[in-house]
């Protein structure tokens, strides 16, 4: 088991890592929901049929224990709101990460599913339990707006 | 390039060594004491577990002799303690039990129309002889229902399947609560009424609506709602700026009833429908503005994304999308009804008097959170506060708690019901009254699915030239672009930016624009064939799957030879005309527009613009 454990933490920690990293923007609640995610995996022991659906399970489980994590944010005004608060327009570093990490929370998920994971649109529909369409859209907007920050096409200069 | 840069920047986010040797030794703790937990059971515990259901089925033999000796009015005394145990409950308890909610499939219409009672002050059975108790005794309208094939309910949002993990409580608890209500008195909308008062005037709302001239609301009318000064940014209260208590919700002086609102309001309406909705995204100002070109849309309303997935009367699973306004934005909220948020629910019935937008008739708003399994509807509080005559379940006042993510502004309801018991309800009643359902078939959606990846239209039927494109957009951005048309009919819902007011009234010739524009095509045929004035590109098509378009670039089009695209597009190498993809890119005026051609049979046989 141990072999196992160190095995998926390995292979996917800095997977759920960068996936809560995107949707909190901030690298603390990032590292608590990693650790609750790999939980999670020992506590459901759930049985994948192949190393995509163990990747896809826990991108899902991540994406949604973020979505519970916002709710709790915007539902107890004691939390700390700013640090997960995107600086719309204007990024600091000026890199394209910067970029992205500027766009709202929706964008940033598909945007880093898409175009690092390498999904397409139908899986990454079914991994936020979304329609094509929405995500589509989102996709096709956020490439839109990361066109303006960063003066110059994204995702179009194959 | 830039893809690359943030691959390499996203590389560099990492956990550190210690923290992942952490994390392992924490899931091999937790995972040795989920081990100890789900240890198997000893064989012993295997035989009890036997003799229990066996006892229980005992004592279920039993009970069912007393019950067939006891007589028909068992009966109604199990559907009086049923609807007092329900009305006595709170919804942190239904959240919190299994047990609390009572499952649709278990309230059913008959467990009201076997006999029409209702519960007095303490609780005992009185039997109804009102016009409410007559209209669910409707045999003929039960025949109707039952003539409507239900296909399965779609299953909700994951993250909403559970009971809302976070609910904000409101402090509302009305002075006059005696922990008894009698559903059935309750009309709301009439403020002389306790229950009105008690509803609306409830002061973590009041003193955090901000007033500007609280006499400005009491002439308000249904279609003119007013918006009341609620922001995510008012943390403090105003208590000074609250308004009067009696100008709160003054909608209508007196409220109406369900079959008020079936006369008076859908009537007038071509069809009738009842359609559970998903917010699929929220449109900001400016883009709502663009898309509609009207103003209210700057500061009194909201424009929303939207997935019509059920359609509750027919029973059919839908997948359209549309576009949605809704009173009330992020600023200038409703009080008691924040904007909508990107994943929630709802049901309620679409009107489609808009050429731009459809909305949600005011009065019956549902939000619909699945709660133990069941999906609830809950009743928004709404312009003209309307009961729907869904009286058996309607809400304690510390039911009113709220589920909602918007602090200041916490949404109220007004009733809950199981949704599978409200539909009924509304589809019986509806058909009684001959309203025509909706053919949301004929309506279609603004939008509808199909695999659009870059603006590319991925669709796995080949393009064929002359047929009618049931639904097309496109949308131009950066250039100009001169579109040739043949016979083209243009849906007006679909209409916004320049280019479509010049190409509105056109159904053959050719249009230009230089703007951006999203344009909906109902039928015809269209061609894109602008070599030397096109210096930009299209950004999005997006068409029903398995329709057909005729796309023509640079004069080559489906069914043309290998030959004519050759020579088209000046291909210099060789291209394999019989299986082969060959994907070509035009330069036009040192803009490029990337078409994907697919060839067989020296044949074109799909062209894909990206």
């Amino acid at each position: 088991m141990n072999a196992y454990i160190s095995s998926v933490v390995d292979k996917y920690s800095d997977m759920v890592y960068r996936v809560a990293y995107h949707a909190l923007c901030d690298t603390h609640y990032a590292e608590d929901i990693t650790q609750e995610v790999f939980l999670k995996l020992c506590h459901a022991r759930p049985v994948f049929e192949s190393d995509e659906h163990e990747k896809a399970w826990l991108l899902r489980v991540t994406v949604n224990m973020c979505k519970n994590y916002n709710k709790k944010v915007y539902s107890h005004p004691t939390v700390e709101l700013t640090e997960n608060i995107p600086v719309n327009d204007e990024y600091s570093d000026g890199t394209v990460l910067g970029a992205v990490m500027a766009l709202p929370q929706k964008y940033r998920t598909v945007v880093y599913l898409y175009y690092f994971e390498g999904y397409p649109i139908k899986e990454i529909s079914n991994i936020l339990d979304s329609n094509i369409n929405t995500v589509s859209s989102l996709l096709a907007r956020a490439r839109k707006r990361l066109e303006t920050m960063l003066e110059g096409e994204f995702g179009n200069e194959n | 390039m830039k893809i690359e840069q943030y691959k390499n920047d996203v590389s560099s986010l990492k956990l550190s060594d210690s923290f992942k040797q952490s994390l392992k030794e924490s899931m091999a703790k937790e995972y040795a004491a989920v081990a100890v937990t789900q240890a198997p059971a000893r064989p012993w515990m295997k035989y009890s577990k036997y003799i229990a259901t066996a006892a229980c089925l005992v004592l279920i033999v039993a009970t069912i002799g007393v019950v067939s000796l006891m007589g028909d009015n068992l009966r109604v005394e199990k559907s009086a303690d049923a609807l007092q145990e329900n009305n006595t409950m709170t919804l942190e308890t239904y959240d919190s039990t299994d047990n609390g909610e009572i499952p649709a499939e278990e309230v059913t219409d008959d467990a009201y129309i076997e006999e029409d009672v209702e519960l007095d002050v303490d609780g005992d059975v009185i039997v109804l002889e009102d016009d409410v108790a007559d209209e669910e005794d409707d045999v003929a309208a039960d025949d109707v229902e039952e003539e409507i094939t239900e296909a399965v309910e779609p299953d909700m949002n994951e993250t909403t399947e559970e009971a809302p993990a976070d609910t904000y409580k409101s402090a509302y608890t009305p002075e006059d609560y005696d922990g008894e209500y009698i559903t059935t008195d309750y009309v709301i909308g009439n403020d002389t009424s306790p229950e009105f008062n008690a509803l609306n005037i409830s002061e973590s709302v009041e003193l955090l609506v901000r007033y500007t001239s609280s006499s400005a609301y009491e002439e308000e009318g249904y279609d003119e709602m007013p918006v009341t000064s609620v922001t995510d940014e008012d943390e403090e209260p105003v208590a000074e700026e609250a308004a009067p208590a009696d100008v709160l919700y003054k909608y209508n002086d007196s409220g109406i009833s369900y079959s008020e609102l079936s006369l008076d309001i859908l009537r007038h309406m071509d069809s009738v429908n009842f359609v559970k909705l998903n917010i699929s995204n929220v449109y900001d100002a400016d883009e709502a503005y663009n898309l509609t070109g009207e103003e209210e849309f700057l500061h009194s309303r909201t424009l929303y994304e939207v997935n019509v997935t059920y359609d509750y009367l027919n029973g059919e699973d839908l997948d359209l999308t549309f576009n949605l306004a809704a009173y009330g934005t992020s600023e200038n909220q409703l009080a008691g009804r924040p904007v909508f948020e990107e994943g929630e629910s709802y049901a309620s019935c679409l009107v489609f008097d808009s050429e731009n937008y459809v909305e949600m008739l005011d009065e019956l708003i549902y939000a619909v959170h699945r709660i133990n399994g069941v999906d609830i509807a809950y009743h928004l509080v709404g312009g003209s506060g309307v009961n729907p005559g869904y009286t058996h379940m309607g809400m304690l006042d510390i039911e009113r708690e709220v589920i909602t993510t918007t602090l200041n502004n916490p949404a109220q309801y007004t009733h809950k019901a199981a949704l599978k018991e409200l539909y009924r309800y509304l589809r019986r009643n509806w058909a009684r009254e001959e309203y025509p359902l909706t053919n949301f078939a004929e309506i279609g959606g603004l939008e509808n699915s199909g695999d659009e990846v870059d603006g590319t239209v991925e669709n796995d039927q080949p393009v064929v030239s002359g047929e009618l494109v049931e639904e097309l957009t496109l949308e131009f951005a950066q250039g100009e672009i001169v579109t040739t048309l043949e016979g083209v009919e243009f849906d007006p819902k679909g209409f916004g930016g320049e280019i479509g007011g010049k190409l509105m009234n056109k159904s053959n010739g050719t249009g230009s624009t230089s703007e951006s524009s999203s344009l909906r095509f109902k039928g015809g045929s269209i061609a894109f064939d602008s070599p030397t004035t096109f210096a930009g590109r299209i950004t999005e098509i997006i068409m029903t799957e398995g329709t057909t378009l005729n796309i023509k670039v640079n004069g080559v089009g489906v069914g043309d030879s290998l030959e004519a695209l050759v020579d088209a597009f000046n291909i210099k190498h060789n291209v394999d005309g019989k299986l082969s993809l060959s994907v070509v890119t035009a330069n036009a005026n040192g803009t490029a527009f990337t078409v994907n051609i697919e060839v067989a049979d020296n044949v074109i046989t799909q062209m894909v613009i990206k």
